[in-house]
């Protein structure tokens, strides 16, 4: 069970009879003190951001919740009913998707910006949600390094196949939650799951057409403009395309970003974030759906209707590693096309090329690719065969390729769903001649070629070996 | 809160591990269980390792004394196949082979040494054994905050608990805990494993943020 506590001050009367008003809530934490039997999860909304916030986490532990499970909204200026009520359940519904957090994945922080005298006065600290890595899913083994490419503070680092974290770097700006392809890295407080559950419940309750604004944590004062309803994220660098578009499926009428500052994001993502908004409006304009709902116009106001339903919702999540390609399908059904196509700068979606002149075959792009996008198999032929549907951009292939100064690999973003529709398909193929000594396979005939001639002439016995023998009967 | 008091809370809480650690007994039990409030008055709760602490005294608190033993014997002590989940750092950290244990436990000895410990082996209590790990570093926060308190530098023994943790407890604990937990023993020696995780690797990152903060003092 949920239980929600209001402060006091300013709750509509349909608001206060679904909750537990507590008088001056916003200053005194310590009411917090009992839980009505059953109660699992709690959400509490307060008046403003000067509520202290390590007194109110402190006093969460003291009934048993991990804050970091615990909703807290901000609901000052806010007096409209339904728009109250959407926030509430909302919370409620990220709360309850809230699937625990671990030790690792609490980060202190100062409770606000502190001298250094103040930490060692035992200056209030306060846990975030921090990142973890699942390495029973993560591909850092293959070589994928798609997380410690896209942190911004360098808190992740690839060493021997696998990923190290350093928590005290790391900022908790959820980067690396959206960049990873395979959905290995989790913060417990931002999870596809919780923020699918947020923004459906909230154009559920509101029942009248919704903007979604994702904005910042570090936004001291959730926005209150008419119909737009606030979706807290650690920070707005952390969004995709995807993340927006998927908000439109669900049946938001539109949706904006808004960053921590009014200047911009304090940690330097505001071209991620301008790509972000601009990729969402092209792949709107590629299914011919209008630009109008990604943004605010200056007077916050709102398009009347949401976007058409597909003939067949999803039956699954959208939010997830791969909600660019569900909103894409999505959007494909709702207009019944198979020829829409945008390039995009900043969105986890792409394609790959291999130029079959110059590749030799050896496969480290396929062994790399973190989705299997790009695969290889070895029966006879080796063959690298890529389904595009299944590429993030993430251009690790190209980053591995050691033909790459020749121009063997190349890779573009954007989508196109005519490309898409081919399915998977054969990229190169080479033949691979077998050993004289075991029958074994040597390598492919390219390669083969390739250090032929690099060798030249003068290693022209060493070439043969190389070409004729196996790994294994080289040296005998 | 001063720093001289949360010093002593971790002070506490080490305490409260190492004794949990030890072989059960009722007066133990009872010491740990009413430690709680005591921690809570230094202000526990401000930390997140208070949750897994309490639910380790809750679970400690209902249960009986006569069924702890053979649980604790059971995991800690003797298995068919071995100990299940020994708590003691050559048993994770070390290769019995290669002389690795004698390496871990020299090493150790020059450490509290150096800590200013006095260490003392015994067959009942080696010194690496959780017990004596979770004391060493509950040793360390009584230093700094006796320091603290006297308005004395601490970032020397700030600089041992994140040394003590770095190279011994925060290494192998992470692994005890795990094979706790996968083991499925009793639930109170899962609760205590997962508090002790908790408590040090809340401390590494608290520790780091100290001494990242604090003026070294010479």
């Amino acid at each position: 069970m949920t239980q929600i506590m209001l402060c006091s001050d300013h709750q509509t009367p349909a608001v206060r009879q679904a909750a537990s008003v507590v008088g001056g809530l916003c200053y005194d934490p310590s009411a917090l003190s009992s839980l009505p039997d059953g109660t699992q999860q709690l959400v509490i909304g307060l008046h403003g951001d000067d509520a202290d916030s390590s007194r109110f986490q402190s006093s969460m532990r003291r009934i048993g919740l991990d804050p970091l499970g615990v909703g807290v909204v901000d609901l000052s200026g806010i007096t409209d009913e339904r728009t109250l009520s959407a926030i509430l359940a909302g919370a409620v519904a990220r709360t309850e998707a809230f699937p625990g957090a671990t030790p690792e994945q609490a980060k202190l922080v100062p409770a606000s910006r502190v001298s250094r005298r103040g930490l060692l006065t035992a200056a209030a600290l306060l846990s975030i949600g921090a990142p973890s890595i699942d390495i029973e899913t993560c591909v850092a083994d293959q070589g994928c390094r798609a997380c410690v490419t896209s942190c911004p503070v360098g808190a992740l680092e690839w060493k021997g196949g696998s990923v190290s974290y350093d928590k005290t770097t790391c900022v908790a700006c959820g980067i690396c939650v959206t960049t990873c392809p395979v959905g290995a890295v989790v913060n417990p407080t931002v999870t596809f799951q919780a923020i699918e559950a947020q923004i459906a419940a909230m154009i559920e309750a509101h029942g009248d057409p919704v903007g979604i604004l994702f904005h910042c944590r570090g936004v001291t004062q959730a926005p209150v403009e008419s119909g737009w309803l606030g979706v807290e994220v650690p920070c707005s660098g952390m969004l995709t395309a995807g993340w927006l578009l998927a908000t439109l499926t669900m049946g938001a009428v539109a949706t904006d970003v808004m960053p921590c500052q009014e200047a911009g994001c304090r940690l330097g993502n505001d071209e991620r974030i301008a790509a972000t908004l601009t990729d969402a409006t092209r792949v709107l304009e590629a299914f011919g759906l209008g630009s109008e709902r990604i943004g605010r116009p200056a007077d916050a106001s709102l398009p009347t209707l949401p976007l058409p339903r597909p003939p067949t919702p999803t039956s699954g999540p959208i939010f997830g590693p791969d909600v660019e390609q569900t909103v894409i399908g999505l959007l494909a059904s709702t207009v019944q096309t198979h020829s829409a196509a945008a390039r995009l700068e900043a969105t986890p979606l792409g394609t790959v090329a291999i130029d079959p002149t110059t590749c030799t075959a050896c496969s480290m792009c396929a062994q790399i690719c973190p989705t299997g996008a790009l695969h290889s198999t070895s029966t006879g032929d080796i063959v690298i065969d890529l389904d595009p549907r299944l590429c993030v951009a993430c251009a690790q292939c190209v980053g591995v390729c050691p033909e790459i100064e020749r121009g063997a690999i190349s890779m573009s973003t954007g989508f196109d769903l005519a490309d898409w529709a081919r399915g998977r398909r054969e990229m190169r193929r080479d033949s691979v001649p077998q050993c004289e000594s075991c029958g074994k396979p040597v390598a492919p005939s390219a390669m083969l070629e390739r250090i032929t001639a690099m060798l030249g002439s003068e290693h022209a016995a060493t070439a043969t070996i190389l070409r004729t023998r196996c790994l294994d009967c080289r040296g005998r | 809160m001063s720093a001289s008091d949360l010093a002593r809370l971790r002070q506490g809480a080490y305490r409260l591990m190492g004794a949990g650690f030890a072989p059960p007994q009722p007066d133990r039990s009872e010491m740990i269980v009413g430690s709680i409030p005591v921690l809570a008055d230094l202000g526990l709760f401000d930390y997140s390792f208070s949750l897994y602490l309490v639910d380790y005294a809750r679970a400690l608190a209902a249960d009986d004394p006569g069924e702890l033993a053979p649980a604790y014997m059971a995991l800690f002590e003797v298995g068919v196949d071995g100990t299940p989940c020994p708590p003691t750092e050559s048993a994770w950290l070390a290769n019995p082979h290669t002389g690795d244990v004698a390496v871990i436990l020299s090493e150790l000895r020059r450490s509290y040494l150096r800590y200013g410990l006095r260490p003392t082996d015994s067959r009942s209590q080696r010194i690496d054994h959780a017990t004596v790990e979770f004391d060493v570093m509950a040793s360390l926060c009584g230093i700094e905050a006796d320091r603290r308190a006297a308005g004395r530098p601490a970032s020397g023994t700030v600089r041992h608990q994140i040394e003590f943790l770095g190279d011994h407890l925060g290494r192998w604990l992470p692994l005890l805990t795990k094979a706790v937990v996968r083991h499925r023993g009793h639930p109170t020696y899962t609760a205590l494993a997962l508090a002790a995780h908790a408590l040090v690797t809340h401390d590494q990152e608290f520790l780091a943020l100290v001494d990242k903060h604090e003026p070294s003092s010479p």
